[in-house]
């Protein structure tokens, strides 16, 4: 039916179409954070024990289903992936998603910081005491 | 402590969470909530946990975790519309048998259900076309006296003429009246019985249309006179006849101002020609009406103001009005006035005196729920069938579910293919509709107003297009439910579940025949009992002339009685002032000394004779006599009454009422006579006190005839032979009392030919329906058939087995239907003052019909399965 040009223009026009509904390599600030996080604690990364520590580092209530929201977001770029971990009493014997850094998403972090830092090298020490002087 | 049920976040909750939540994610999403929740009981605080986990399944409701649409091709998608379509069309013309009975059906009770909605219509839509119909309002009046107590239509002039002065809410009043006069045109003569008198206010209340005068000024002058298009040409063989004089009576010249548009049938108010309320003054030499506030004249509109608080206006109205009917209140009567919406009035106003043609609500409800019911059974029928022959398809569609067609794809096939079958029946009622609403309204004796317009066809369309989804989802579920392996395998059986739908859709559709089989018989019983009871005379011999009053008869009434009774076929000749049998006595009071010796003043109906009458018409004695010409004092104060009046007075006996006054000095009358109670109204009211009396003045207006009717067609040559020759310039009107006491029970005819029509139409769907089925368990059965008849079961054996099942059904159904109908027909039965009682034997009856014509239907298709050679059934699939 197909011809196979055709078909492999037709498979190009799909991944393109797939790959320009991700946002780009841009992280959010809270999916920053929440990345940051997986990679700290890569033992407690599941979406209860995260969401506890984005509380405890940020000193701001950190909402579940945001928090969830976000790491399907992430999975969905690519920058992490998961598997079904051990089941609780807790959780009424049900399993937790842990999930583990991907290494597009260790790029997208170091890419992160880079930017960062950059502009932080751009700052002078007399910029950052003139700013508290204010 | 979490082993503790109570301590469990809360069920609905969780289900919620499940119903939502896309699978993959549910259990991890479920199990975070259990984890938090279980942190919040271990802290103590059970309740919050509680209510934060609610929050929490709330709170995720987001769209990341929702469950997607399974599939991308919805039902929308337009090619597979296109291949459902023709799949469809194919599919029914495959089946051409079951798509006959199925579109048959369908289209029967479709018509039915639409020509007896366009009759519920019509009956709503009384009046209602008026502008101001929700501010108009009739003021009609419950009477009471010392004997009886009854609410009438009409009130007094003064109300019309007065109370808009008085009450600032009160716009206006109109007075409406009908009386009868001969109307000459040049040399032609005509009686009319329906020449309105009324206000000139009359076309400030209603929307009827002038196509010749004003409206402001047509009704203005007293001699004034509009007249509707049909009388125009009746008179003048044209409707341009404004200016043109007729005469009213020989005396009284009536000028037309105005001609109007014949009035639609859906208008209470009936009339020929209007005239106007000051040569009704003149006329009946009332000239000081306007100041009379009691007794029943005129049906009285009122127009009220926007937002006026009608129950309030009520009570203002009778405080107002009471001290001006002091002549009543002083003899112990009284008025209390009330205000019936105009367009209310037909449907749920049962007075005395109304204009007359008043429907009953409680038979537009019977009708509705019986169109409702066959068109339910119709449907039932699409669905018995559909299913029935789900197994023919099972093929198609374990096929198509190989090739991986999702539910929801064969689902919408069968839906559209039950909304085409709709669609064609409708479009065939339609057709049907149109040809037999002129049949429809020939034997109701008015045309219906049918009102079409684009919300009625929109309407029409989605009610078509719920019931092909409503016919259609029971199969469709039914049929796409098999399992696609086994189809192809051929292991295939129909559910016990279907089975036990489908026959608890046969009992609910037999449920409704063996109702509407038994109201047939109730009806029918009633209908013939009022036909047969004794009116308490003899009316089959006697001949009715309606002669209006003209004076010319009244004076030559001596020489035409002669003449007539020299015909030996007329044995009787008798005058009196009303018409008679139909709502032609008035209601008058009179004073009375009852048997407890106190004064009562009685309200009772007054008839005027001459002393022929009883001898006339049969009326039998119970006591004391007649009048008599040859004694004197009995016109000048003797009286004659029924038994119903010595009953209400409490005088005993007849016999014990012979000598008894009646009246006030100096008109005091001695009973001379009671008369055995005959009906003078219709059967659905009791016989009411009644007293007979000469007529005074010379007031005759009827006349009647006993003769022998053997030979009716000599009789009347003869009767106008001598007619013509006395009375040359009077038009003789007669009729058969028999004929005239039929008419009054034209409406329980009409209810009971509808009722018989209809009734047989829903038992015929049902039929049908059965006759589906049974081919269908037949066509399922054929194997075993063959198998028993093989083993050497008899024809008759394998009949009784087929048919066993279904008259099963039928007899349960009757059950269930015998005390429903029990029910609805003692209320209907109810609204007769003479009615039958209720009897099992109808019950019995209906359903030893039901069950015959169920047996005639499946005898037929069960005696062929069994007859049927079983070498030819065993190698049957």
């Amino acid at each position: 039916m197909y011809t196979n040009t055709e078909l492999i223009n037709f498979i190009y026009i799909v991944c393109k179409y797939d790959t320009n509904d991700m946002k780009g390599t841009n992280l959010g600030e809270f999916e920053e954070l929440v990345l940051l996080i997986v990679v700290a604690k890569p033992e407690e990364a599941y979406s209860v024990a995260i969401a506890r520590e984005l509380d405890r580092a940020t000193q701001r209530k950190a909402v579940h289903s945001v928090v969830h929201a976000s790491l399907t977001r992430l999975e969905k770029k690519g920058y992490v992936k998961s598997v079904m971990g051990a089941a609780t009493e807790e959780r009424g014997g049900r399993r937790k998603r842990i999930f583990t850094i991907t290494s597009g998403g260790m790029r997208a972090l170091e890419n992160a910081k880079s930017q960062r830092d950059q502009l932080w090298n751009m700052i002078t020490p007399a910029q950052i005491s003139d700013a508290y002087a204010r | 402590m979490p082993d503790d049920r109570s301590h469990r976040p809360p069920r609905w909750a969780d289900r919620f969470l499940e119903w939502y939540c896309a699978p993959e994610h549910l259990e991890d999403v479920q199990g975070a909530l259990y984890e938090y929740f279980h942190e919040r009981v271990e802290q103590g605080q059970f309740n919050k946990a509680r209510r934060y986990y609610i929050l929490d399944v709330l709170g995720h409701f987001r769209p990341h975790l929702l469950k997607r649409k399974r599939s991308q091709n919805s039902i929308y998608n337009l090619t597979m519309f296109n291949n459902y379509l023709k799949t469809s069309i194919r599919n029914l013309w495959k089946h051409k048998v079951t798509s006959f009975l199925n579109v048959l059906g369908l289209t029967l009770g479709l018509t039915s259900f639409l020509l007896i909605m366009v009759w519920v219509n019509h009956e709503k839509s009384f009046d209602g076309f008026h502008e101001k119909s929700d501010r108009i309002f009739r003021i009609s009046n419950s009477f009471t006296s010392e004997t009886e107590q009854f609410s009438q239509a009409p009130s007094g002039p003064a109300l019309g003429a007065q109370l808009h002065k008085v009450f600032p809410e009160i716009i206006n009043g109109l007075r409406f009246g009908t009386s009868s006069a001969q109307i000459t045109v040049q040399d032609r003569s005509y009686f009319e019985n329906d020449i309105g008198r009324v206000d000139s206010t009359f076309f400030s209340f209603f929307d009827f249309e002038l196509m010749a005068g004003s409206k402001e000024t047509a009704l203005e002058g007293v001699n004034s006179m509009v007249i509707t298009e049909s009388t125009a040409i009746k008179y003048f063989a044209t409707t341009d006849a404004i200016g043109k004089v007729v005469m009213m009576d020989g005396s009284v010249p009536l000028k037309v101002t105005g001609v109007m548009e014949d009035l639609p049938s859906n208008s209470q108010l009936q009339f020929d020609m209007l005239t106007t309320m000051e040569l009704a003054k003149i006329d009946w030499n009332q000239p000081n009406m306007d100041d009379n506030w009691g007794g029943g004249w005129f049906h009285t509109y009122l127009l009220l103001a926007e937002g006026t608080d009608v129950e309030v206006l009520e009570g203002k109205i009778n405080e107002f009005i009471l001290p001006r009917l002091d002549f009543f209140t002083q003899r112990n009567m009284s008025y209390e006035y009330f205000l019936q919406p105009l367009a209310s009035i037909h449907l749920n106003s049962d007075l005395r005196y109304d204009i007359g043609n008043n429907g009953s609500a409680k038979n537009v409800s019977i009708f509705s729920t019986v169109a409702i019911i066959v068109l339910l059974l119709a449907c039932i029928n699409y669905i018995n069938l559909s299913t029935a022959n789900a197994i023919k398809r099972a093929k198609e569609v374990g096929v198509k579910k190989m090739i991986g067609a999702l539910r929801i794809q064969l689902i919408s096939q069968y839906l559209v293919e039950s909304i085409l079958v709709m669609l064609v029946a409708s479009v065939i009622s339609t057709g049907l509709l149109y040809l037999s609403l002129p049949v429809f309204e020939s034997f109701l004796g008015y045309p219906l107003i049918l009102a079409i317009d684009k919300s009625a066809l929109a309407v029409l369309l989605v009610g078509v297009l719920f019931l092909g989804l409503l016919a259609g989802v029971f199969p469709a579920l039914a049929i796409t439910s098999f399992k696609a392996l086994r189809v192809i395998k051929g292991q295939l059986s129909t559910g016990r579940q279907g089975k036990l739908i489908r026959k608890s859709l046969v009992v609910f559709q037999f449920t409704a025949t063996v109702a509407l089989i038994i109201a047939i018989i109730t009806v029918n019983r009633q209908v013939q009992f009022m036909q047969d009871q004794e009116l308490g005379l003899r009316a089959e011999e006697v001949i009715h002339i309606d002669f209006r009053g003209i004076n010319s008869v009244r004076e030559k009434r001596g020489v035409l009685t002669d003449r007539l009774l020299e015909n030996p076929a007329i044995k009787s000749v008798s005058f009196q002032r009303n018409a008679y049998p139909v709502g032609g006595l008035g209601n008058m009071t009179a004073e009375v000394k009852s048997g407890s010796g106190s004064t009562v003043f009685s309200s009772l109906y007054h008839m005027y004779t001459d002393s022929r009458f009883a001898e006339t018409f049969g009326v039998e004695m119970v006591a004391g006599r007649f009048y008599s010409d040859q004694i004197a004092t009995d016109t000048l104060n003797g009286v004659v009454i029924n038994e119903a009046a010595v009953e209400a007075f409490e005088w005993g006996s007849a016999q014990d009422a012979i000598g008894r006054e009646m009246g006030s000095a100096p008109n005091v009358r001695k009973v001379i006579g009671v008369v055995k109670d005959f009906n003078f109204e219709d059967l659905h009211s009791r016989v009411e006190p009644m007293r007979i009396l000469p007529v005074r003045n010379n007031q005759y207006g009827m006349m009647a005839i006993r003769a022998d009717l053997s030979d009716p067609g000599r009789l009347l040559e003869d009767l106008e032979n001598i007619w013509i020759e006395i009375n040359p310039q009077v038009p003789l009107e007669y009729s058969f009392m028999n004929e005239d006491i039929l008419n009054q029970y034209a409406s329980e005819f009409n209810f009971r030919l509808i009722f018989l029509v209809f009734s047989l139409l829903s038992v015929l769907i049902a039929c049908l329906g059965l006759f589906g089925l049974a081919v269908a368990s037949t066509n399922q059965r054929i194997k075993e058939i063959g198998v028993r008849k093989a083993l050497g079961a008899s024809t008759v054996g394998l009949v009784k087995l087929i048919s066993r099942d279904f008259l099963l059904l039928i007899l349960i159904a009757t059950v269930i239907a015998a005390p429903v109908s029990w029910y609805g027909m003692e209320q209907w039965l109810d609204e007769f003052a003479y009615r039958i009682d209720f009897q099992w034997t109808f019950i019995l009856l209906s359903g030893l019909l039901a069950l015959a014509v169920s047996f005639l239907t499946i005898g037929y298709e069960a005696a062929r399965a069994a007859t049927r050679n079983p070498t030819v059934s065993l190698r049957y699939q």
